[in-house]
């Protein structure tokens, strides 16, 4: 099905004169003891006049070792599989020396992240068979899906050294809803969110050395407050070969959600093909909005670390990048409210695994 | 519910101007959401001010690979997975919705 997918939307282009441009394949695991996430992505780049347009289509699968906490006499152990397959097209049009606009589309089917798994896996195993109990006809069965479409504008303010971004975006995602269970019955929470988040971002180039990044950006989804988020990022060449990239960036969501991260990568190009690169990340939040009925399954606050290193090879027409790092992911202790979820809030240690291939057509 | 954070992101320019006037309460709320918007408008402001031109032929060191930023797995730093561990740094927030039933 995925590869038919992509023969479609490789193929369907050139019908309509777009010239290929480049591909690229790639695939990222990352897996701990008992959670082991992989995807495998393919993207083409195509051009037709002042258009420029990509497609991409990724498979996801989440493989996990569901372990309920000693005292949950309902929960049994089990291995959870699920697949996530998704579809992405991109295209800007250049409509004069300064201005594109930008417009994107994509769909997808399956979870989109490990924790929905695992919470799906402890709500089936919790509410499934509730027969009589008031309310227990509120459980589904999940069927997460979405589709997401965003329109943009990009802006050339000063002539190939400072550029300026606006995206506006709408997602509408069916999801594995959440349950709460008290003396009333089972109550369940949206199927259906529905998301529009705004971003705008400078691109600059501030001397024959330096170009920085700035982003801040405001989503708002059903039933949650809207998140605020900024990013600030500045590359610094600090010689013919070496690369210095800085990143920092936070969110924040009402009522208690903060987030802080950062990093800083340093490369070296050892010859007119290699490079190689170790970076640093640093990621910090307070956890999740937590005012449940009796329980609740908000993450707790979160601190994790990665360190990386990482080879890139640039040649004529084919390039390459393999990524390695170990990163360890500290979760606070979890309440009396989400104890039942702390093998879900567990701390880890993950290997992250990234290899790509590209070349141009 | 928590009720220590209530400001919103429009009252800000009010506790900007009315900060020498506030209570010791009144700061308090003056909390990280508000403080982050702040701090994000005036780096807005100095970066569109503070860029000067540099002609195109004078950017071979900021236009290697590794310099731009590029959506290319490749030529970027971007993993698509890790936005499921720290789920502070996706872009749009994200729509997860099995984390919390009663958010609101």
């Amino acid at each position: 099905m995925g590869l038919a997918w992509a023969l479609l939307f490789a193929v369907v282009p050139l019908g309509y004169g777009f010239t290929p441009v480049n591909m690229e394949s790639g695939v990222e695991w990352v897996d701990a003891d008992d959670i082991s996430l992989l995807q495998v992505s393919w993207g083409e780049d195509f051009e037709t006049g002042t258009w420029e347009s990509s497609v991409s289509l990724a498979f996801g699968h989440y493989g996990m070792d569901y372990q309920p906490v000693p005292f949950d006499f309902q929960g049994e152990e089990t291995r959870r599989s699920e697949r996530n397959l998704s579809l992405q097209f991109n295209t800007r049009n250049q409509v004069n020396n300064h201005t594109w606009i930008i417009a994107g589309a994509g769909v997808y089917d399956g979870y989109t992240n490990y924790r929905s798994v695992w919470l799906d896996e402890y709500y089936r195993q919790q509410y499934s068979e509730l027969f009589g109990f008031p309310g227990a006809e509120n459980y589904v069965e999940a069927d997460p899906k979405g589709i997401n479409g965003t329109a943009g504008v990009r802006w050339s303010y000063l002539s190939g050294s400072g550029f300026a971004e606006l995206n506006v975006s709408r997602l509408r995602d069916d999801v594995s809803p959440g349950y709460e269970i008290d003396f009333d019955g089972l109550r369940r929470g949206e199927l259906t969110l529905a998301t529009a988040a705004i971003s705008l971002s400078t691109e600059n180039v501030l001397s024959k050395r330096v170009r920085s990044f700035f982003e801040v950006r405001a989503s708002k989804t059903t039933a949650r407050s809207t998140r605020y988020g900024a990013e600030f990022a500045l590359n610094v060449a600090m010689g013919e070969n070496w690369v210095s990239r800085w990143n920092v960036g936070g969110a924040t969501e009402d009522p208690q959600f903060d987030a802080y991260y950062g990093g800083v990568a340093l490369e070296y190009q050892a010859n007119d093909n290699l490079s190689w690169f170790v970076d640093a990340r640093y990621y910090e939040d307070t956890g999740e909005i937590e005012n449940a009925l009796l329980f609740t399954s908000a993450a707790p606050g979160l601190i994790s670390n990665r360190f990386g290193i990482g080879l890139r090879w640039i040649g004529d027409s084919w390039s390459s990048r393999l990524y390695v790092a170990p990163l360890d992911t500290n979760y606070e202790p979890t309440r009396e409210s989400t104890d039942f979820f702390q093998n879900l809030y567990l701390d880890r240690d993950w290997t992250v695994f990234q290899f790509a291939v590209g070349r141009s057509l | 519910m928590s009720t220590e954070r209530k400001i919103e992101f429009p009252a800000g320019r009010i506790v900007l101007f009315a900060g020498p006037y506030m209570t010791p309460k009144m700061k308090h709320n003056l909390d990280t959401n508000l403080r982050l918007n702040v701090g994000l408008l005036l780096a807005a402001v100095l970066l569109f001010a503070g860029c000067a031109h540099v002609p195109v032929y004078e950017q071979e060191l900021v236009s290697k690979v590794g310099m731009t930023r590029s959506d290319s797995m490749v030529e970027g730093d971007r993993i698509n997975l890790l936005s499921q561990i720290e789920p502070g740094s996706s872009v749009s927030g994200g729509a997860v919705a099995a984390g919390c039933t009663a958010c609101r």
